[in-house]
């Protein structure tokens, strides 16, 4: 397992107009790790999550103080060149959201945008990114049908191979399970335990037993604050604070 | 459920199905008058020759190529400042006091009254600008009273694409502007298009914005380039009823009918366009 940081949060401070919903943040997140965010509804988990990828610059309201560095970048200098730094941070959204064209134009979408592929180049490339997700040989006959047709599971790995497809370094995850039904929620985790091979994740989610399930590496959020962050083990089994463990026995949220 | 409270719920039920009859019946008897006047009207002589005997006689060919060349002038400058205008607005435009004018005079713009566009156009477009009254003027005129809707129609149109399409585009590493060409206008241009077309058909029928700035009373030969007056179905129609005596009724009613047509087609296509992306539904 390496250790190497790659999402450094310093000091980060977020205000929606007057309201302070991140305050004083620093975290460190590791490479090749999967990362969990918890904690009750409106503490900032989302919000956060949205400012390691700049998504909340499309909110005119938003201030921020702090940095927050992704492979020693800071990547709220004005220098940054947005669009390859987004391409490196992948986002999956809480309800599946592909595209509404075929199986192959959602995960070409991407590639499309940046290389100058042949086409051979790219079908390779839609292929690889679909085995990664194991959706390629469910749908290697198929990729023709609309990406609105699949299961709700099978567009959430579609969505998810549609970053992989640019060749992202971190993907950011907004509770990916919670429109999925029991069993499919198990099978995405087992994606996501895979796919801590090679990309370093970020997993917001309500569902202990999912952080316990999924993560190296848990944080716990209260109004916006970090209460306490560790190895998931030790933050699921002896909690250093007293909030965490009346949050995590559930007495609480 | 006491009987009482079915008593409500059937009288409330009546009063409603009243009201939305009351919005029917002009509708159907306006149609069932032009339609019976105006049958007799209608012949192949009627919609491709000229009017003769001052107009009493002939056909409004003229009127209907008039007609068609306005709408489409209308819609060749109204499109795309209506899109673009939408788009900046929704997709770039942060929340200042400027958007917030904008936003008041896009409102108010649509309530103005179409014979102040019409001197408007004349103002500026036949006089100071010395087009003089032709089918640019026209066009011109008819575009700026459709801009207040078709900007509306696509704003509404833009605002239905869910946010997390443009998260997801921007994170792929699009840029603004190839999230808005490659994801936003395509999963939004039927519902431009519906509402454009709907607005186009709007000014197809408006007189008041073409009697200073474009229409003619008689002008049998067809129009040869943007700078020449033209003849214009809803204008033709008001000379027809008011300044033509001893009309037979059914060349007035013949010419509604042929402008009520038109405009119905177009609304028609809207229709099926609209239905047509319903059915894909999008997400
Ligand atoms: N665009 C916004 N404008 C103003 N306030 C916002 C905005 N988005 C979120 N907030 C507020 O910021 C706080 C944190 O929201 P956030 O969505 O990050 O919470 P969360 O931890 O993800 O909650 P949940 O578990 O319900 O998803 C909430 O109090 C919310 O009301
Ligand atoms: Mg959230």
């Amino acid at each position: 397992m390496s250790e190497r940081t790659i999402i450094r949060i310093n000091h980060f401070n977020l205000f929606y107009d007057q309201f302070h919903a991140l305050k004083d943040i620093c975290l460190e997140i590791p490479e090749k790790q999967v990362t969990a965010m918890i904690g009750p509804s409106g503490c900032g988990k989302s919000t956060l999550l949205r400012s390691i990828n700049r998504m909340n610059d499309l909110i005119d309201t938003v201030r921020i103080t702090g940095q927050i560095l992704v492979d020693d970048q800071p990547i709220y200098d004005k220098g940054l060149n947005l669009v390859s730094f987004r391409k490196k941070v992948g986002m999956v959204f809480q309800r599946p959201n592909p595209f509404p064209l075929s199986v192959y134009e959602n995960v070409a979408f991407g590639p499309r945008l940046h290389m100058k592929l042949t086409k051979k180049e790219l079908h390779g490339r839609v292929q690889q990114s679909l085995e990664d997700v194991d959706l390629w040989s469910d749908l290697k006959d198929s990729l023709d049908i609309s990406a609105l047709d699949l299961s709700g599971e099978q567009q959430q790995r579609l969505c998810i191979a549609r970053l992989l497809a640019v060749s992202p370094e971190v993907l950011l995850m907004d509770e990916p399970c919670s429109a999925l039904d029991p069993n499919a929620t198990q099978r995405v985790e087992e994606l996501i335990r895979d796919l801590k091979n090679d990309y370093t994740i970020v997993i917001v989610t309500h569902n202990m037993a999912q952080a316990a399930r999924v993560s190296d590496q848990t944080a716990y959020f209260y109004l916006g604050e970090v209460v306490e962050i560790g190895p998931t083990e030790k933050i699921f089994t002896t909690p250093s604070k007293k909030e965490t463990e009346d949050y995590i026995t559930g007495r609480f949220g | 459920m006491s009987s009482r409270a079915l008593l409500t719920e059937k009288i409330a039920f009546f009063c409603l199905l009243l009201c939305t009859l009351i919005i029917v019946i002009p509708v159907i008897l306006i149609t069932a008058v032009i339609v019976k006047n105006g049958i007799a009207g209608l012949s192949w002589e009627f919609l491709t020759q000229s009017p003769r005997l001052g107009m009493r006689a002939g056909g409004i060919f003229p009127a209907i190529v008039g007609t068609v060349y306005l709408v489409l002038g209308t819609m060749l400058f109204a499109l795309p400042v209506g899109i673009l205008a939408a788009v900046y607005l929704t997709e770039y435009a942060k929340d200042n006091w400027l958007t917030r004018v904008i936003d008041i005079a896009i409102v108010n713009l649509a309530g103005v009254p179409s014979v102040v566009y019409g001197l408007f156009g004349l103002g500026l477009f036949v006089v100071f600008l010395k087009f003089g009254a032709s089918i640019i003027a026209g066009s011109l005129t008819l575009a700026i009273m459709s801009l207040p809707v078709i900007i509306t129609a696509s704003r509404e149109a833009l605002n239905t694409v869910p946010q997390s399409f443009r998260e997801v585009s921007l994170a792929l590493g699009a840029t603004r502007w190839q999230t808005i060409r490659h994801v936003v206008l395509p999963n939004s241009i039927s519902g431009i298009v519906t509402g454009t077309i709907l607005a186009l058909s709007r000014a197809a029928g408006e007189t008041a914005p073409i009697l200073f700035t474009v229409a003619a009373f008689y002008l049998p030969r067809l129009p040869q380039s943007l700078f020449d007056q033209c003849m214009a179905l809803p204008y033709h129609l008001y000379v027809l009823s008011t300044q033509v005596p001893n009309i037979k009724p059914h060349i007035q009613y013949g010419t509604a009918l042929v402008l009520v047509l038109m405009i119905m087609i177009m609304n028609i296509v809207a229709i099926v366009i609209r239905s047509h992306f319903r059915k894909k539904k999008l997400w």
